[in-house]
């Protein structure tokens, strides 16, 4: 019986390899295509998530952006099949797709003191601690204005000093146009999406979330003199208005970062940050703030800012759905958390990952920002495609003109009060 | 009286037609009836269907993007009489024999090679402000033309563009068969008579052709009604606002952006509804023919 026992004892050890052999994790990025960006630190990641998980293959798939990936996401939704982990844009994406995604609760009690607070709030359903959470968060998103030091000094204004009112900043893109620059770069509608977004932070400051329960409005007259003031900057020519009949985004932050224009409206994290502007125009060369303040607002200075831009999620078809978070955490947390932030120029919500990106002078500016004032940005607060009926709003308004910024109030609000 | 069925040809006929059958059940009837159901329900893709009656419709006829939609579609279509004359004459000044004309013939069918989505790629850096097109259109007039974010312009581009010229490489090699096939003393006639090209073309080439362009005419409503979607979503994603959003742009959009299926299933269903009284138009025109 001994011979026995031992016998299939061993013959278990010697299969082992060969049964964990054959654990393949598949990982969905859209972030995944970009390969001399975020692919290079997920290699990095998942050779180390390989080497720590002996007979583990991970099968990272790069995936389109949105708005295609969520319809693959969609169709694997509707197969029951497809990966084990999936990246995902918190807010309305996630929550829209919470059904299919695995509550992360008992995976994570370990390493969910790490976060902040902020981006723990935005992925758990709903906006609201303490609802099931489905994913843990890559990193933090936020909007604000960077803008070409040399052009300021070229132009005749302190490059030291942003223009941060609504009568500097006029006044700076006056004299940049007037010395031949183009003020500020466009790319495509997301101008004006992403400069509605800020303005609305010194509009409505940390309550940005009474827009959900309709206690604040679109038609608090600091958003709507920001949305006249915008109305004013394209009139005037300040906004580049070719950059609005580019095919593609991107377009307009590699003008930008070729030196293309003094000012553009970018992110903290993921595409158009600080240091892409800072690695192509140089590192003391960038300036930022995070949005122009207007007399009656309320709150200065303030940084728009999501929590969460974007996290690992598990999804409820994974045979492997322990080791998949456990993927999730090694990705979010620690070594991994560091790998990913210090290469792409992502701002970690993580709170133990150190920061080696610290070299760089507007990243400091952009911090202090951060621990100053914070509002949350409204456009992951609503519906799935809330973005895109907002978007062709702001191209009735501010790019073809169709509808009056009165209009287009009245128009955005209706969005939300649906 | 001879009766027909089974009695008089065996089972051969339903055997021969056992396949055809099931692909249409599979591919077209079963389809279309599950998305007359799903009309009927809130659903988003995967997951249960709530049944909630006639609300999808109800929501529709409400929505002003259904409406900018069916508008926009019929702006599209009334390109099709331009786009049909057009190429109907270029096939006939071709027919004439012009010099060289097998060269422009290749050249105007080059579009059709490439597909809809190469092309939508090609035109939004072509058309955009800073496009190459607009780089022309400034040296000589002084200023853009907005051709993408102009939204009377966004619209007429696409049905210029789509409509007009892209087809015209296929209108082209199709009408010119069609005219190969008209008897050449009938031209010889004409000729005699003292008509000219223009009366030549209007009394022999059109009259002739008939058949023809009435396919192409149909053909092209069916690709405005159904097949431009790649097009519009590679060139102008249905903008700028809801300019150049079509039936078919918004049914994608409800579908696949919003992941509200069940709605979408409602505006396919006007789309269907569409393209199926195109068809019998079709039958009917090719019935009448062959009486």
């Amino acid at each position: 019986m001994k011979k026995i026992a031992l016998g299939l004892g061993l013959a278990l050890l010697l299969a082992a390899p060969t049964l964990f052999a054959d654990t393949k994790l598949t990982v969905w990025d859209f972030k995944y295509g970009e390969v001399t960006g975020a692919q290079v630190p997920m290699k990095q990641i998942d050779a180390l998530f390989e080497s720590a998980h002996p007979g583990v293959t991970i099968n990272h798939v790069a995936q389109p952006l949105e708005p295609q990936y969520y319809q693959i996401i969609q169709s694997a939704a509707a197969a029951n099949s497809g990966p084990d982990v999936a990246m995902f844009h918190p807010g309305a994406r996630e929550y829209g797709f919470s059904d299919i995604l695995v509550d992360l609760g008992p995976y994570i009690s370990d390493v969910k003191s790490q976060f902040t607070t902020a981006s723990m709030e935005m992925v758990s359903i709903g906006g609201k601690l303490g609802q099931p959470i489905k994913l843990l968060p890559m990193t933090m998103q936020g909007f604000g204005i960077y803008y070409n030091k040399a052009y300021f000094k070229k132009a005749g204004l302190n490059p030291n000093h942003a223009p941060k009112t609504e009568k500097e900043f006029l006044e700076a893109c006056a004299k940049l146009k007037a010395a031949g620059i183009v003020p500020i770069v466009s790319g495509q509608t997301y101008t004006v999406d992403f400069f509605l977004r800020c303005a609305a932070s010194n509009a409505f400051g940390p309550d940005v979330t009474g827009l959900v329960d309709h206690s604040k409005k679109f038609t608090d007259p600091v958003f709507v003199e920001s949305v006249n003031f915008l109305k004013t900057l394209i009139a005037k020519g300040y906004v580049e208005k070719a950059g609005l009949s580019r095919p593609y985004f991107m377009d307009g932050i590699d003008k930008f970062a070729a030196g293309g224009g003094a000012m553009f409206v970018g992110l903290l994290s993921d595409v158009g940050n600080w240091k892409i502007f800072s690695d192509k125009l140089g590192a003391k060369n960038v300036g930022y703030f995070p949005a122009v303040n207007f007399p009656d607002g309320k709150y200065k200075d303030q940084q728009v800012a999501q929590g969460a831009g974007i996290g690992l999620g598990v999804l409820t078809w994974s045979k492997n759905k322990k080791l998949a978070a456990d993927y999730v955490k090694f990705v979010t947390t620690g070594k991994g958390a560091q790998i990913y932030a210090s290469a792409t120029g992502a701002l970690s919500p993580n709170t133990v990952a150190s920061d080696s990106n610290s070299a760089y002078p507007v990243l400091k500016v952009i911090q202090e920002y951060l621990k100053t004032g914070l509002s949350k940005d409204y456009i992951p607060l609503f519906y799935n495609g809330y973005e895109d009926d907002a978007n062709r709003l702001c191209d009735q308004a501010f790019v073809t003109g169709e509808i009056s910024t009165d209009q287009f109030i009245q128009e955005y609000q209706k969005l939300i009060d649906k | 009286m001879h009766k027909r069925g089974l009695g008089s040809d065996g089972a051969a006929p339903y055997v021969l037609l056992f396949p055809l059958i099931i692909l249409l059940a599979a591919f077209i009837l079963y389809p279309v009836a599950m998305n007359l159901f799903s009309s009927f329900t809130q659903w988003k893709g995967y997951g249960p269907q709530k049944w909630i009656g006639f609300d999808n419709y109800v929501k529709m006829f409400q929505d002003t993007a259904f409406w900018t939609s069916l508008q926009n579609t019929l702006v599209l279509a009334l390109y099709i009489p331009i786009g049909t004359f057009f190429t109907l004459l270029i096939a006939a000044l071709i027919r004439e024999g012009i010099k060289g004309w097998k060269v422009y013939r290749a050249i105007l069918y080059v579009p059709n090679l490439l597909g809809y989505v190469i092309m939508g790629v090609i035109f939004s850096i072509y058309l955009r402000d800073d496009g190459a097109l607009n780089v022309l259109i400034k040296a000589a007039a002084g200023s853009p033309l907005h051709f993408l974010i102009d939204p009377v312009l966004a619209i007429n581009t696409i049905g210029f563009s789509l409509v007009v010229w892209l087809h015209l490489g296929f209108g082209l090699i199709y009408f010119l068969a069609a005219m190969n096939s008209i008897e050449p003393s009938i031209y010889e006639a004409a000729l005699v008579d003292g008509a000219g090209f223009w009366k030549t073309f209007t009394n022999v080439t059109v009259p002739s052709v008939r058949f023809a362009i009435e396919f192409f005419v149909v053909f092209n409503f069916i690709e405005v009604f159904a097949r431009m979607f790649p097009f519009i979503y590679t060139l102008t994603q249905g903008g700028p606002g809801y300019s150049t959003f079509t039936l078919e742009y918004g049914i994608f959009a409800q579908a696949f952006q919003k992941f509200q299926v069940g709605y979408a299933s409602a505006w396919s269903m006007v789309l269907f509804i569409f393209c199926a009284v195109i068809s019998t138009l079709q039958i009917r025109m090719m019935r009448r023919r062959e009486a």
